[in-house]
């Protein structure tokens, strides 16, 4: 009996090490990746070498319909050649699809639409074939480089996607002796180095990677996402020479482009009048062909060529915008805005880069102009915290900045008997949400930047911009009954341009609101007679390192004073103090606590 | 002027570039944004002239003289487009002139012409484009394009020789679809054709008239078409398709519907689109598996195609186009257009033993009686016992719980059947087949907070609107989405309990049914002996499945008909316990309304310390003529007062 009880518990031991691993579910994924495998190969001739392999089982219907179906391999065939090495399904059934003929498609890049000089950009869509739930997709596919066209390698690759990862692997091989710069961003991991004769190889291995959820306002790469960067540059000057050895950059203009420039400014007298007419004319006039820099080798035609095409990509514009403001005599430099994660100069920032061009204007006040949109002030192109890398060779940091978005509004305004409301309000719309380039392009108009009350400009300078408001309407005021309804005005371009209702009650991300907010909004209200606020609120709510708001609806004789105020101290709201915020921006947004209602009698 | 362009439109084949001054004379003469003041560009003509030949190839030359009011009108035109399928037609953008302002000109001949694979989305057919790079045009500057083409949209059979590509699927036979409208002014827009004189071709000018001239040759008969001044139609919210309304000429060579029908069986007949595989047979016998009813059958085939084909155009090769896949391609795909997702259906119907066929429709416009191809989308038919066609929309109905897509109602269409059919019409689904009826019971206490449950549940295209919620989502947002609906309305609310049942992507199980209890603080405004609110139900909750909340209703009158999604009922239901003591004071006026396009009615009533609110609006149909705003306006106005006002309680 015993000999008998140990055979079975020997086959049950037996069994049980047969049982394959109790696969992972993941009940609130769409899909998740079974492997993935990035490699990065700078050889030794030069060329590099991007190659990815992926197996994605497929989890839901939207999985398959919409979401995961096509790998886009985006690639310049002028020097990259793509090999796919395998497409294939194993379906739920466990049998093998593989992706037929007619599921290899080269199309034109959507961003190289109108765009003759770039029409020889390619991506390849990889069909999936056979999908369904529980489906397994794979694919392997390989990008070489030519040599001597990118000199650096380098990447930033994020380390987490919209799908849970149960193995990333990210490879990365550089010709021995050969030094890789590398930081980890927003987590933690040691690459595993093995040297060889010919290579070191850097290898991180991260496994169940939790899926990213899309959240609004996620925070930026430097500040939440997990990410690797690594690039073999040595120091900003080995990348913006990937720049400056364009031959566009001798910043010439002929005499057609200045003849249409000098009429488009003719009448501007300053420069920062002049400077925002012809940022008007290169943003407007020539189309953005939104082509990634590394894509065409960090490469740009020349001002000329790209004026005759009336269209460019963000750095060729710049190089345009830049020219032009030179040839019109106004000191101007191509400059690159960065997130301030890119200050260690080994890291690869090119591939974060965005170009803008600084100016100084008459009073020596710097001026920042994008070539693809018309900003509204320098803060409005560098966000919270970036830094300005310049083109030239000593290469240093030239602004970093906390900026601040602050409206502050106040006046007095009496209510006739009727319901009409007329009045007076002062504005004072600072850093962010100063609109000094706004007011400086359309001098003497009337701005729509309270309600649709018409405001004009005041006291205007690169820091704040004063505005007064002249409130004469007859629709503000709603008589419900007894009762009388007045919803208290705002500012569209402040925090309500967050679009920030309705918060969810917990975030997987940190929220990016870009900069910190100071807003308040001080109104008093004459009543006529026999009018009395039926609502009177104080809140006053802080919530320390994070921000405060102030409500209050008061009534002293026949004035009602309404203040409403809010702080938000942080550009960047952590996960932990998301439910705090939530608190904020709900008693904010809260309808009751914005509306006067008035009685009679 | 109107008759030397004329002239001149007609002979342009023959005009050499260096007879450049009429041209100039033209550009002079145009205007300018002064006259134009909503236009960035102009085309001072715009003519096409197209020969038909015995086989019903067709040779097209285009010629364009265009004139630039603006900087948005340059940069639109930096380069010249032309899009097309090598495998049906053939392109070539022959010349561009270019008259600058300044007197210069430049003229861009095929040598600078490019060709490059168009940019795609899910249609991955090997669509190509020509261009050419006009460059930088300012005000006041023109082109002249000539553009050659023969060929047609869509390839289908198996051809031989040069030009035996391009000769249409249905041999020997032409049709064009010609808008005379466009979204810039035209000073001139002529349509010539030269079509043998041994074909019979119908042609009708809808929506407008045109100078219309017929010149009867030994071999073939030229008619000519224009229209001068045409200027750009000034849209109204939610209008109908332009091609509805606005002038277009159609011309056919195909006798009538019916010849088209037949054709269309024929030629996936012949392809072989519908022959099943044992694979494929053993799928349909697993999916039946428990079918309980001849419509059931039918459901659940229209419903395993729709969630487990993903959209997605793969190309066949030759013969793509109106030519359905191969069941057997789609089978192992899993993946096709609408047309292949109808075909897959056919395919497995027919294994099921139904006798189903293919149809052709057109999704977002009319189609009109002269038989050009006016389809963009396609879809099943399918015979039941009752002997009747019924149709089955594959594409449409993924995570629906409807056969048809009402989406698509009062929507033409056409079967292929062996005997051939006319255009069909599909009709209004009535509004209870998309019912949305939400229900909150809540209490109110004497501070302000709400407490209570609100529930909405809906069927067929209203069920499908709130469903999109999850199955339109990331999984992992789909508790968020839900709750973002409460939110929405008060961005303060505690939620004590959210349900969207076992799961949203089971649709087939029944309609959906949310439900969130909630504690909501500051919600009324509750001082100075009163209490003011909107009952949470009627506050626009759950919009999403009422789509004629975001209707624009500013407007008294309609000129064109117009379109919601779909038609529905609303049923709204609010019954909030409130503090003893308080009387109703005022509620926002209602008015009942009865008209073609909607109903509406809606009353509050005060009950011990109940208030109840009903509401209930049926929008009738999808497509609304005129006649229609006015019930269909007031019946949003009065829902949406009904949510914007409060109601006032006094003690």
């Amino acid at each position: 009996m015993k000999i008998m009880q140990l055979f079975c518990l020997l086959v049950f031991f037996i069994l049980l090490s047969c049982t394959n691993t109790p696969e992972k579910i993941y009940p609130e994924a769409d899909a998740v990746y079974l492997n993935l495998t990035r490699t990065f190969i700078l050889n030794k001739d030069g060329s590099i070498v991007n190659s990815v392999e992926k197996k994605q089982k497929l989890l839901t219907y939207r999985s398959f319909q919409s979401l995961y179906g096509e790998t886009r391999i985006v690639y310049n065939p002028e020097f990259q050649k793509l090999v796919i090495q395998e497409a294939f399904t194993v379906n739920s059934q466990g049998e093998q699809i593989k992706t037929p003929e007619n599921g290899f498609n080269d199309i034109l890049p959507a961003f190289c639409l109108d765009s003759k000089a770039y029409s020889h950009l390619r991506e390849m869509v990889v069909s999936h074939t056979g999908i369904e739930r529980n489906a397994v997709t794979n694919c392997a596919y390989q990008i070489t480089t030519e040599a001597g066209k990118i000199p650096i390698l380098m990447g930033v690759e994020e380390l987490q996607t919209d799908c849970p990862i149960e193995k990333l692997t990210i490879r990365i091989k550089v010709p021995s002796g050969k030094s890789l710069h590398y930081n980890l961003l927003n987590c933690k991991g040691e690459p595993s180095i093995e040297k060889s004769a010919e290579f070191d190889t850097y290898s991180w291995i991260f496994n169940d990677v939790p899926q990213r959820v899309k959240e609004i306002r996620s925070a930026s790469l430097c500040e939440d996402v997990p990410t690797l960067l690594f690039s073999t540059q040595e120091n900003r000057m080995e990348a913006t020479n990937l720049i400056a050895k364009n031959s566009a950059l001798n910043y010439s203009v002929n005499d057609t482009v200045k003849k249409y420039i000098d009429s488009a400014i003719k009448g501007k007298k300053s420069t920062a009048e002049k400077a925002l007419r012809i940022q008007q004319v290169v943003v407007n006039e020539l189309k953005t062909i939104h082509i990634p820099a590394s894509l065409i080798a960090f490469q740009a035609r020349t001002p000329e060529e790209v004026w005759r095409s009336n269209s460019g990509t963000s750095l060729e514009k710049a190089i345009l915008l830049t020219s032009i403001l030179k040839s019109e005599g106004i000191k101007a430099e191509l400059s690159f805005n960065v997130p301030d994660c890119c200050v260690d100069p080994t890291i690869p920032f090119l591939l974060l880069a965005e170009p803008v061009i600084s100016v100084i204007d008459d009073n020596g006040v710097d001026m920042l102009l994008s070539s693809e949109k018309l900003n509204g002030g320098k803060f409005d192109l560098t966000g919270g915290n970036s830094i300005l890398i310049s083109l030239n060779a000593n290469q240093k940091n030239i602004l970093k900045n906390k900026a601040t978005g602050k409206i502050h509004v106040e006046g007095q305004l009496s209510i006739d008997s009727k319901g009409g409301i007329k009045g007076e309000l002062n504005g004072v719309f600072s850093d962010v949400f100063n609109p000094w380039y706004e007011l400086i392009r359309n001098p003497g108009t009337s701005l729509k930047l309270l309600a649709d009350f018409p405001g004009f400009a005041g006291k205007v300078n690169a820091d704040r911009s004063e505005i007064q408001f002249k409130v004469d309407q007859n629709e503000l005021l709603v008589k419900r009954g007894d009762f009388s309804f007045i919803d208290l005005t705002e500012s569209k371009m402040g925090i309500s341009s967050f679009h920030l209702n309705p918060l969810p009650f917990a975030r997987t991300t940190q929220l990016n609101l870009g900069y910190a907010i100071s807003e308040s909004y001080h109104y008093s209200f004459k009543l006529p007679t026999g009018y009395h606020l039926l609502n009177p609120v104080k809140i006053e709510l802080s919530k320390p390192g994070i921000g405060a708001i102030t409500i209050s609806l008061s009534q002293t004789g026949n004035v009602v004073e309404t203040v409403r105020r809010i702080d938000i101290l942080k550009n960047t709201i952590s996960k932990d103090e998301y439910s705090d915020f939530k608190l904020l921006m709900d008693k904010w947004s809260t309808h009751k606590f914005r509306q006067l209602i008035l009685k009679k009698g | 002027m109107k008759r030397f362009l004329f002239l001149l439109l007609l002979g342009f084949g023959s005009v050499p570039v260096a007879s450049a001054s009429p041209m100039r004379s033209l550009i002079a003469k145009a205007g300018s944004y002064v006259q134009f003041q909503k236009s960035d560009y102009i085309a001072i003509f715009d003519s096409t002239k197209v020969k038909m030949q015995e086989s019903g190839l067709s040779y097209y030359n285009e010629h364009q003289l265009i004139k630039i009011l603006t900087p948005a009108g340059g940069k639109h035109f930096n380069v010249y487009k032309y899009d097309y399928d090598p495998l049906s037609a053939f392109v070539e953008i022959q010349k561009i002139i270019i008259y600058y302002k300044n007197g210069n000109e430049r003229e861009l001949t095929l040598k600078d012409e490019t060709d490059y694979p168009a940019p795609a989305g899910t249609i991955l057919w090997g669509a190509r484009q020509k261009m050419t790079e006009i460059g930088r045009l300012e005000a006041g500057d023109a082109f002249e394009v000539y553009v050659s083409k023969k060929g047609f949209t869509y390839a289908l059979l198996d051809q031989q020789g040069d030009d035996e590509k391009y000769i249409p699927p249905m041999k020997g036979h032409f049709y064009d679809i010609v808008p005379f409208w466009s979204d810039s002014p035209v000073l001139s827009k002529v349509y010539q054709v030269s079509i043998p004189n041994s074909k019979v071709v119908n042609y009708q000018v809808y929506n407008g008239k045109l100078d219309i001239s017929k010149v009867k040759g030994t071999e073939s008969t030229v008619y000519a078409f224009s229209l001068s001044n045409i200027a750009p139609i000034t849209p109204e919210p939610g209008m109908v398709s332009l091609s509805d309304v606005a002038p277009k000429l159609l011309l056919s060579t195909s006798p009538d519907w019916q010849a088209k029908s037949r054709w269309f069986y024929q030629v996936n007949e012949d392809y072989g689109s519908f022959k099943s595989t044992p694979e494929i047979d053993q799928k349909v016998k697993e999916i039946l598996k428990g079918a309980t009813s001849e419509i059931d059958s039918v459901s659940k085939l229209t419903h395993w195609v729709a969630d487990e084909l993903r959209y997605l155009g793969l190309s066949m090769g030759k013969g793509e186009g109106f030519t359905l896949h191969r069941g057997s391609m789609n089978f192992l795909d899993r993946c096709g257009v609408c047309k292949d997702k109808a075909g897959m259906l056919v395919t497995m119907l027919r294994s099921a033993g139904f006798e189903a066929y293919p149809s052709m429709t057109m999704a977002g416009s009319r189609i009109d009686r002269i038989p050009a191809d006016q389809f963009n989308h396609s879809v099943t038919a399918v015979k039941l016992s009752d002997g009747k066609l019924h149709m089955l929309d594959p594409t449409w109905v993924p995570f629906v719980r409807e056969i048809w897509s009402s989406a698509e109602q009062q929507q033409n269409y056409l079967p292929g059947i062996p005997g051939g059919s006319d255009l069909l019409e599909t009709p209004v689904s009535s509004p209870e087949n998309h019912y949305v009826k939400i229900n909150a019971t809540s209490e109110l206490n004497q501070e302000g907070t709400l407490t209570g449950e609100i529930s909405v549940t809906a069927e067929g295209q209203s069920d499908a609107s709130l469903r999109r919620m999850f199955t339109g989502s990331y999984k992992a947002l789909w508790k968020n989405n839900l709750e973002n609906e409460l939110l929405k309305i008060a961005p303060q609310a505690k939620i004590l309990n959210s349900s969207y049942g076992d799961d949203p992507y089971n649709y087939m199980s029944g309609p959906i049914d949310l439900k969130i209890s909630f504690v909501i603080s500051d919600y009324a405004t509750v001082a100075d002996q009163s209490i003011i609110f909107t009952p949470l139900a009627a506050s626009g909750i759950f919009s999403a499945a009422m789509r004629h909340l975001a209707a624009d209703v500013k407007a008294d009158s309609k000129r064109f008909p117009f379109r919601d999604a779909c038609s529905r009922s609303i049923e709204i239901t609010d019954n909030t316990t409130l503090p003893v003591g308080y009387k109703l004071s005022w509620t926002p006026t209602i008015s009942k309304v009865k008209g073609s396009g909607a109903t509406f009615e809606a009353a509050y009533s005060f009950t011990g310390n109940q208030l109840k609110l009903n509401e209930r609006a049926d929008f009738n149909k999808r497509i609304y003529s005129p006649e229609d705003w006015p019930s269909y306006r007031s019946a949003v106005k009065m829902q949406k007062a009904i949510a914007e006002n409060p109601v006032i309680l006094t003690l």
